[in-house]
């Protein structure tokens, strides 16, 4: 699977995933994660061109938010598509990662004493 | 791995994969899922649940059901009926069934979270019917989706 890394304002990265988020992808995509979950520190998952999530590719998740969070950062989902949005309420995820459509809302929620541009 | 169409009872179509206990295989039992849905035309949330449970049973199976580290071989039979999916996943592993593990309580925090033990409430929660039976020394899981007339 494909991993795009953009900084927005302030602190924040945005990593866009795209495809597919089973097996084969999640671990194309783990070392990754745990480097930037190591470095940065406000980490915002774009899942909206993310086509299939499996409970491999949840493990990715949560291991990268607990490692930041150790750290005192935060990694928050964005915009995912249903039945990606549908895997992420049935397993719980959603309730220890926060799910937002909403990309200013998103920034907020990482970096609340920062207002993020419009 | 080999594919092969079967005639079942004469209900409904047929379709049965045999693969080895890697990891590796699964992008390949993916694939031959979705093409099983493309065919029969199914709805996207019909298709992913379908591709969902097979991925996570599998990779329960992959994961734990072996002591050792020799090649086995497990079978996925998918069977299409107008009404409804049948997915047999069989497997030669230890004795296990995933329908008596509790329901857990979903984690309160991230700290207490584990990252692993999402595949069988996502198999439950896609699914319409489990059950698991020990055939001749195997593991049969049956899973059965719902298919709504159209």
């Amino acid at each position: 699977m494909e991993i795009h890394i953009e900084k927005l304002d302030g602190d924040i990265i945005r990593v866009r995933l795209v495809g597919r988020m089973d097996y084969a992808g999640a671990t194309e995509i783990d070392a990754r994660f745990i480097e930037l979950a190591g470095r940065e520190k406000f980490v915002l998952v774009d899942l909206s061109k993310v086509s299939f999530l499996a409970s491999m590719g949840i493990r990715t998740l949560i291991m990268a938010a607990k490692a930041l969070k150790e750290r005192a950062g935060k990694l928050i989902l964005f915009s995912p598509e249903m039945m990606v949005a549908k895997v992420l309420k049935t397993s719980g995820t959603d309730t220890l990662i926060p799910v937002y459509y909403d990309l200013p809302l998103a920034c907020k929620a990482l970096q609340p004493e920062r207002a993020p541009k419009s | 791995m080999s594919s092969q169409p079967r005639s079942d009872d004469g209900s409904g179509d047929s379709r049965r994969l045999v693969v080895p206990n890697r990891l590796s295989e699964l992008g390949r039992v993916s694939e031959w899922v979705r093409g099983f849905a493309h065919e029969r035309r199914l709805a996207r949330r019909l298709a992913y649940g379908l591709e969902l449970a097979v991925s996570e049973a599998l990779t329960n199976v992959m994961s734990y059901a072996y002591r050792d580290d020799a090649r086995h071989d497990i079978v996925i039979e998918l069977n299409a009926q107008p009404d409804r999916i049948r997915i047999e996943v069989e497997d030669d592993g230890v004795p296990f069934n995933p329908l008596e593990l509790p329901v857990e309580e979903p984690p309160v925090s991230l700290e207490k979270s584990r990252p692993t033990g999402r595949g069988i409430p996502l198999m439950r929660s896609f699914m319409d019917e489990l059950h698991y039976l020990r055939r001749d020394n195997r593991n049969v899981l049956t899973m059965v989706l719902h298919c709504a007339r159209t």
